[in-house]
């Protein structure tokens, strides 16, 4: 079925025509709200705002963009609202998550040491992508997580391709800079 | 290893979690506890904007309708609009005025 009908269907009150619709794109929100907040709880809670959001205002949406970007915009909204709503607890859970993944991983196969030095490596990551400034994080969300091209992106973020060129470029080299000390471990 | 490797590495990590397969399910649920079907049934679809555009011009031609099939003599009152016997005009412009 054409996104158009499907778009058609749900307007005139059918449910299970938003499963399918939902069907097709959970898996994309879900990677876009994974990219900002890192954790599968969280990122469900997300896509599912998103798709709440989407049937609440899926009447305003004009067909002259593509569905997706409109869904991707509504994604990168509801993510970062999300992250400001939630900032202290997420300072606390981080801390907790750390723990506990470290106490896991200890049991598997590799050594404790490697273990620690793998966890402390993905926080740093994890820190550096979280520290970008809001422009610089959403582009690079988008390009890494949901492979776009710049174009997509520029279309997404209402912006030109050069900005979002720059904004990649601007991402990619303060991550390098943050990471450097990763380089020989 | 190089930076760029450890980025990608920890972004397909992130990349291979799988979405709850009910999450559809619980969104539809969450809709149905708010009673949300009312925001979507309140668009009206095109036949009902024409159905409400054809019973404005009806309720119009009913009214011409009826108007017009009132029917029997009508009484016309004549009004004598000739005042020149009301008030003389030789008053003003001194014609015919005798000192």
């Amino acid at each position: 079925m054409s996104e158009e009908k499907l778009i058609e269907k749900i307007l005139s009150g059918d449910k299970e025509a938003f499963r399918l619709l939902m069907e097709k794109y959970q898996q994309q929100v879900f990677h876009v709200a994974i990219g900002f907040v890192h954790s599968r709880q969280d990122a469900e809670d997300i896509t599912q705002e998103v798709f709440i959001r989407v049937y609440r205002s899926l009447s305003s949406f004009k067909e002259k963009s593509l569905f997706s970007t409109w869904l991707y915009r509504i994604t990168l909204n509801t993510s970062i609202n999300y992250i400001n709503k939630n900032k202290r607890r997420n300072l606390l859970t981080n801390a907790s998550n750390s723990l506990m993944s470290l106490l896991n991983k200890s049991n598997e196969e590799k050594d404790a040491h490697q273990q620690l030095e793998a966890t402390e490596i993905e926080k740093s990551i994890q820190n550096a992508i979280d520290g970008l400034p809001e422009k610089q994080r959403k582009a690079f969300i988008l390009s890494k997580y949901e492979d776009l091209s710049q174009r997509e992106i520029a279309e997404i973020m209402q912006t030109s391709e050069g900005a979002v060129e720059q904004l990649l470029v601007r991402a990619k080299k303060s991550l390098q800079k943050k990471l450097a000390y990763l380089v020989g471990k | 290893m190089k930076i760029d490797n450890y980025i990608d590495d920890f972004i397909r990590k992130e990349k291979e979690e799988q979405v709850n397969p009910y999450l559809a399910t619980r969104v539809l649920a969450k809709l149905e506890e708010n009673n949300e079907a009312v925001v979507i049934g309140t668009i009206a679809p095109i036949w009902k904007k024409l159905a409400v555009a054809a019973s404005f011009a009806l309720v119009i031609a009913v009214g011409f309708g009826l108007g017009s099939m009132v029917k029997g003599d009508k009484e016309y009152i004549s009004i004598n609009i000739n005042d020149s016997q009301l008030e003389n005009l030789n008053l003003y412009t001194m014609i015919d005025y005798d000192e």
